[in-house]
């Protein structure tokens, strides 16, 4: 369908709907599609379409970001994926810990730490080296593959659907539909989200995908219907990805997890699960970490990054965007990565 | 519709996303070569090895990959798709 005519019709059917519409998407890669392709500008005046907690590293809660950096600082060696490495916390970020001595290392994949360290260091039976395993349910099965190769893992990994109910809850956030995320569903499924009574479509990320998204859950509303569809039916499949779910629930045990902006949220979390005690840096760095918790002494920061994440404010109304909070000097975590809605925001908007 | 940028423009910028090291970061490519859990994924001219243990798949399949794993298969039609995005 070409754009034009898949434009008429959410303007048409828009129209017919006549109340305001918040659509909410719930995956970086969205916001940033959304962005890019300055589809906001396209959407008829009472369609808003909202950005939710779906940037990994932005809800990723200040205690474990000030353990990560705190276990750096300390010595031991931290691997973790690009852009959690600029996000501020009470101890600095782990950008600041390397330029101060500490080794941390990024990559874009985690075998490449797998194949250049692990086996070598299991050879000698030894390891300092921790990663950062963060991310959604698409990153974690990779966490899931390294801890079977014998890596050490500080487990900041999280669950996605139960943000979506704590966000349906919210009486402050009002909610007509949600842009599911792709990537997220192509490892746990559809059939998950059926709990969630609102109109939702599973999408993918051209902007002909969200323009799809946006037209379905239209016609969604049009009908009354509160259905899970799929739009993105070229990757995500109904089951999900078996084999990844299997790596995933052999290696983690699910637990109650602070989000950022979302406080606790139950079983939301993932730990690796006490047989792999051996490969859980909670475990074999509780001395320093109970330490490090010890000494930390919150900040004040006037970030409100928590309310940007839940869609409450857009990026623009907190006092600090754009003036002391730049992808160059992030004050929150979410200008630091590229997926943050302030990052995308600053670059794509301002 | 000069807003409009969203157009399948081929593969640019593939490079610049391999060289970034983003972990949300999923691009779809070409399976070539298989050994074991490595296969060599071609990204239209870019080759890279990527890891298949999530997937079951074979040479000339596309797949999704996402931080160095092939999160899924991609149906063949795919770039068919991808290329009817015109405005």
């Amino acid at each position: 369908m070409k754009y034009e005519k898949i434009l008429d019709n959410i303007r048409q059917k828009a129209a017919q709907i006549k109340r305001p519409l918040r659509f909410m998407e719930l995956c970086g890669t969205h916001a940033e599609a959304i962005s890019k392709h300055g589809i906001k500008s396209l959407m008829p005046e009472n369609i808003k379409l909202i950005t939710g907690p779906g940037c990994p590293v932005c809800v990723t809660d200040q205690e474990d970001i000030d353990i990560i950096v705190g276990l750096a600082i300390a010595g031991i060696s931290v691997v973790c994926y690009g852009d959690a490495v600029g996000v501020p916390g009470n101890l600095g970020s782990l950008e600041e810990a390397r330029r101060n001595g500490s080794d941390v290392r990024m990559v874009y994949d985690v075998s490449e730490i797998v194949e250049t360290h692990c086996n070598a260091s299991l050879r000698k039976g030894k390891s300092n080296l921790v990663f950062w395993g963060l991310g959604f349910e698409t990153t974690t099965p990779a966490t899931a593959w390294a801890v079977a190769q014998g890596l050490t893992v500080f487990s900041s990994h999280k669950i996605f659907p139960p943000a979506m109910e704590i966000l349906l809850k919210n009486k402050d956030v009002k909610i007509d539909g949600f842009i599911n995320p792709g990537h997220v569903s192509t490892i746990i499924g559809t059939q998950i989200y059926k709990q969630f009574k609102i109109p939702q479509v599973v999408a993918g990320f051209e902007a002909m995908d969200v323009l799809r998204a946006v037209d379905m859950l239209l016609d969604q509303i049009i009908s009354g219907k509160t259905e899970v569809q799929n739009e993105y039916t070229r990757l995500v499949k109904k089951e999900g990805n078996k084999k990844a779910l299997k790596l995933i629930n052999d290696t983690f045990e699910i637990v109650d997890s602070k989000w950022r902006g979302l406080g606790v949220i139950k079983k939301a979390g993932l730990k690796l699960k006490k047989k792999y005690q051996a490969r859980d840096a909670e475990y074999i760095y509780r001395d320093i970490i109970k330490d490090i918790k010890s000494k930390i002494k919150p900040k004040y920061n006037a970030c409100r990054c928590g309310e940007v994440l839940q869609g409450m404010i857009e990026s623009r109304e907190c006092p600090l965007f754009g003036k002391i909070c730049t992808p160059d000097s992030p004050q929150g975590a979410c200008m630091v990565s590229t997926e943050g809605s302030c990052n995308i925001e600053y670059r794509y908007e301002k | 519709m000069s807003s409009m940028k969203g157009r399948w423009r081929g593969w640019h910028g593939i490079k610049n996303n391999l060289d970034k090291k983003d972990m949300c970061l999923a691009i779809p490519g070409k399976i070539l070569r298989i050994k074991n859990q490595l296969a060599t994924v071609d990204f239209n001219g870019i080759q890279k090895e990527v890891n298949i243990s999530l997937v079951d798949i074979k040479v000339g399949e596309y797949v999704m990959v996402h931080a160095g794993f092939a999160i899924d298969k991609m149906d063949d039609n795919y770039v068919d798709e991808l290329k009817s995005y015109e405005i």
